[in-house]
């Protein structure tokens, strides 16, 4: 279930002689000497991932100190036999992220962007500013196995946060529709990257 | 039951995975995972891929404050044990007991996992917690009937995740106090999640007939917080609302059960 391509872009592996999966059973034991190598590894995915997501600097920072004190507190409760700690640790990052843009002020300015979004034709845009940030090849040709709509609903909602109901506003398709291009999207994306599970 | 007839779990899989679940459908999605090993499978491999999106994102070097802040916060955020699931006698006996409940670090996750007791002993508990969520945060501390301040009983799963919610609050404020014979009491504060905490660490070992009780101070008026036995290295409670700058609160060791008004040395844990 690890990640085979694991991260090629996420730091040097052959220097890497701690996994990160060690790591986090170290800090686990309260080791803060490993907490400290676990951030120094994974801090700018974090913070790249949250910023992407939520745009606004400041608030993507709150969020990263959120994310690693619950790496601190919760790290007894990641069991390795259930995906790696990248994994893990990413799908926290952007689970905060998402949480912070759905509270309540951020939640109002995404209404209007809903709405603006509503009246103008040009949605592909969207989906196409995504894509000039992925530099990861593999994702890329991944992305390429998959529908048009597949690919925007999967883009707007992991990079920009959308429910899968404000995916179906968005791009004017019935949620059911929205909900079935997503796993038909996910499935194509896990087996075109050959993550195995 | 709380979800739509038309909730179809086996079709969120892929929205699960990518966040773009409202809360009713995540939670309800979530109780159907426990159920159903191919839907954790499926899931699983998602989240692989999704880590892969992720690591798509042009990542960003934080600045060196960030760490430093963090690093600074390790002291003060308790850790949680692994979930071993065993059996935990501590919660029978506080079963017997409509005193405040507190959770012990290291044996949280032994309190979440006996099922029966724990709901047994969240059951005698709530009314008392309905009163106190009822009631305005001032009347909380006034209140005779509610003084036991401290919510959330152990085996309350709520509650640990209460704690967690407020050690990664973005306002969360931590007043450390070292205690004269050893060991710290911290406040943990939320004005945002209006929730607090109160943290022993080390904190010196009392004897069987002694617990550390908590006091609200206001005016004139000293109203009990509830008692904290500390067990082991970290013990945490959970306090009804956020710290009111306009109350002080102190700590005093007193004979098991707690005390009316205090009878030890008051240690004062905030500025107040």
């Amino acid at each position: 279930m690890l990640l085979t391509v694991a991260d090629s872009s996420a730091g040097d592996p052959s220097t890497a002689i701690e996994t990160r999966e060690t790591l986090l059973a170290r800090v686990a034991q309260g080791d803060k000497a490993a907490f400290s190598d676990l951030y120094d590894q994974t801090a700018p995915r974090v913070l790249g991932l949250i910023r992407r997501v939520l745009i606004d600097h400041a608030q993507s920072e709150e969020v990263a100190q959120e994310v690693f004190l619950e790496i601190w507190q919760s790290a007894s409760r990641y069991e390795p036999n259930k995906g790696g700690a990248t994994t893990w640790i990413l799908t926290m990052a952007h689970r905060r992220a998402i949480d912070r843009i759905r509270a309540s002020q951020s939640g109002r300015d995404r209404d209007l962007k809903i709405g603006i979004r509503d009246y103008d034709p040009g949605v592909d845009d969207v989906a196409e500013s995504v894509e000039i940030r992925i530099e990861n090849e593999r994702v890329k040709r991944a992305m390429q196995q998959l529908t048009e709509l597949q690919r925007q609903a999967i883009t707007l909602a992991f990079y920009e946060g959308y429910t899968h109901s404000e995916v179906s506003a968005i791009l004017h398709v019935p949620i059911g529709t929205v909900k079935t291009r997503l796993r038909d999207g996910m499935i194509r994306l896990r087996d075109a990257m050959g993550v195995t599970s | 039951m709380t979800r739509d007839d038309d909730f179809d779990a086996g079709s969120l899989s892929g929205a699960y995975a990518l966040g773009a679940l409202s809360d009713e459908d995540k939670r309800a999605f979530e109780e159907e995972m426990v159920a159903s090993e191919e839907l954790r499978t499926e899931v699983a491999g998602f989240l692989d891929t999704t880590s892969v999106l992720a690591m798509a994102v042009e990542p960003i070097d934080p600045p060196a404050a960030l760490k430093a802040n963090i690093m600074a916060m390790l002291d003060s955020t308790p850790q949680l044990a692994p979930a071993i699931p065993h059996e935990a006698e501590s919660v029978a006996a506080s079963a017997q007991t409509q005193e405040p409940q507190l959770a012990n670090v290291s044996n949280l996750s032994e309190h979440v996992a006996t099922g029966r007791s724990a709901r047994t002993s969240r059951r005698r508990i709530r009314p008392l917690t309905a009163l106190v969520a009822a009631a305005a945060a001032v009347a909380i501390f006034a209140g005779g009937a509610a003084a036991g301040g401290l919510l959330g009983s152990v085996g309350d799963e709520r509650q640990s995740d209460q704690f967690a919610a407020l050690n990664s609050a973005s306002d969360v404020t931590r007043e450390v106090t070292p205690l004269a014979a050893g060991g710290t009491a911290a406040l943990i504060s939320s004005d945002e999640l209006d929730m607090a905490a109160v943290v022993l660490t080390d904190a010196p070992a009392l004897t069987e007939d002694e617990v550390y009780q908590l006091w609200y101070m206001h005016d004139q008026t000293v109203t009990s917080a509830g008692i904290v036995d500390p067990d082991a290295h970290q013990t945490y409670a959970m306090l009804p609302s956020a710290i009111d700058p306009e109350y002080a609160v102190a700590m005093t060791i007193e004979p098991a059960g707690g005390s009316d008004h205090p009878t030890g040395i008051p240690t004062l844990l905030t500025g107040a």
